[in-house]
């Protein structure tokens, strides 16, 4: 079934998944790179449980009725989703992130939040 | 005789559409990874009836499984490209290493080609910071780890005498 070209074809692929699970996500302070929609924002790591709605609001004056209903918590240095109303649940079913580089992402809402240590939207800029 | 490739087509679509829907509620550790059931269906038609009949199959099962999931237009977006891109490079891999790969390399080479579009899509229409993520390398680990298993699936069925006889017969 398996010949030398189908060994080195798949090994190829799981190095390359490999150096992008572990590949340093930045040295940095850890921050909170929220995404939503066409908008990204920095939120502060520390710990606590917030609205997302209403931290957004506080920090940034912004307003997205949509994701009133998002819950985060952060607790042991872990950040976890732990309510949201979309149909899917994908955030609030991710396990807890607490590296840089890692992500809890709802896509068909367009919600992110990145652990980000890289400045990522300074490099963007 | 023609009729029945037809029947046949329409039968491979079928199974890869409803193991497409199924796969939706087999729980996996992380969001967004899935095995990929769907795929063999198509994998076995490229080796046994040809790539007109699996590109039509391909086509079904782009266009009918999103239809069954709780955001249409999300996963529209992500299974038509991802499947015609997905299929493409199968296709491709196949008449051109066909002697020198076999059907689990091609699996593998599908599924990642099927999660790498779903990643650059969702990275432009949907969420712009996920090229920054480790999330990118656990998809593609768990494409490559499918990719592997439905391969093994896909090769088993293709080498089957029975079922190389009936494709033979039509």
């Amino acid at each position: 079934m398996f010949r030398i070209a189908d060994i080195l074809v798949i090994l190829f692929f799981l190095v390359i998944s490999i150096v992008l699970i572990f590949k340093p996500y930045g040295y940095e302070a850890k921050k909170i790179l929220l995404v939503i929609e066409q908008d990204s924002f920095y939120i502060p790591y520390k710990e606590g449980e917030y609205n997302l709605y209403s931290k957004v609001k506080d920090l940034y004056g912004k307003e997205h009725p949509a994701y009133k209903s998002i819950d985060y918590t952060i607790k042991d240095n872990k950040l976890r989703v732990i309510h949201s109303d979309c149909a899917n649940q994908v955030c609030v079913n991710t396990p807890a992130i607490s590296k840089c580089g890692e992500a809890v992402i709802c896509a068909p809402n367009k919600v992110a939040f990145i652990i980000d240590c890289q400045n990522i939207l300074k490099g963007s800029k | 005789m023609k009729i029945n490739i037809y029947i046949l087509t329409g039968l491979m679509a079928s199974i890869s559409i409803i193991l497409g829907v199924i796969e939706n509620f087999i729980p996996s550790p992380v969001p967004a990874i899935r095995l990929g059931l769907s795929n063999v269906p198509i994998l076995i038609m490229i080796y046994l009836a040809g790539a007109n009949y699996a590109l039509l199959l391909a086509l079904l099962k782009a266009f009918i499984v999103p239809i069954f999931s709780a955001n249409i237009v999300f996963k529209f977006s992500l299974s038509v490209p991802a499947t015609l891109i997905s299929f493409l490079f199968m296709y491709i891999t196949y008449k051109l290493f066909k002697n020198s790969l076999s059907v689990v390399t091609i699996s593998v080479i599908g599924a990642v080609a099927h999660m790498a579009t779903q990643i650059v899509i969702v990275s432009i229409f949907y969420i712009k910071g996920l090229l920054y993520t480790n999330y990118t390398g656990i998809l593609l680990l768990s494409a490559v780890i499918t990719g592997v298993l439905m391969g093994i699936i896909s090769y088993r069925i293709i080498n089957h005498r029975q079922i190389g006889e009936m494709f033979a017969r039509i």
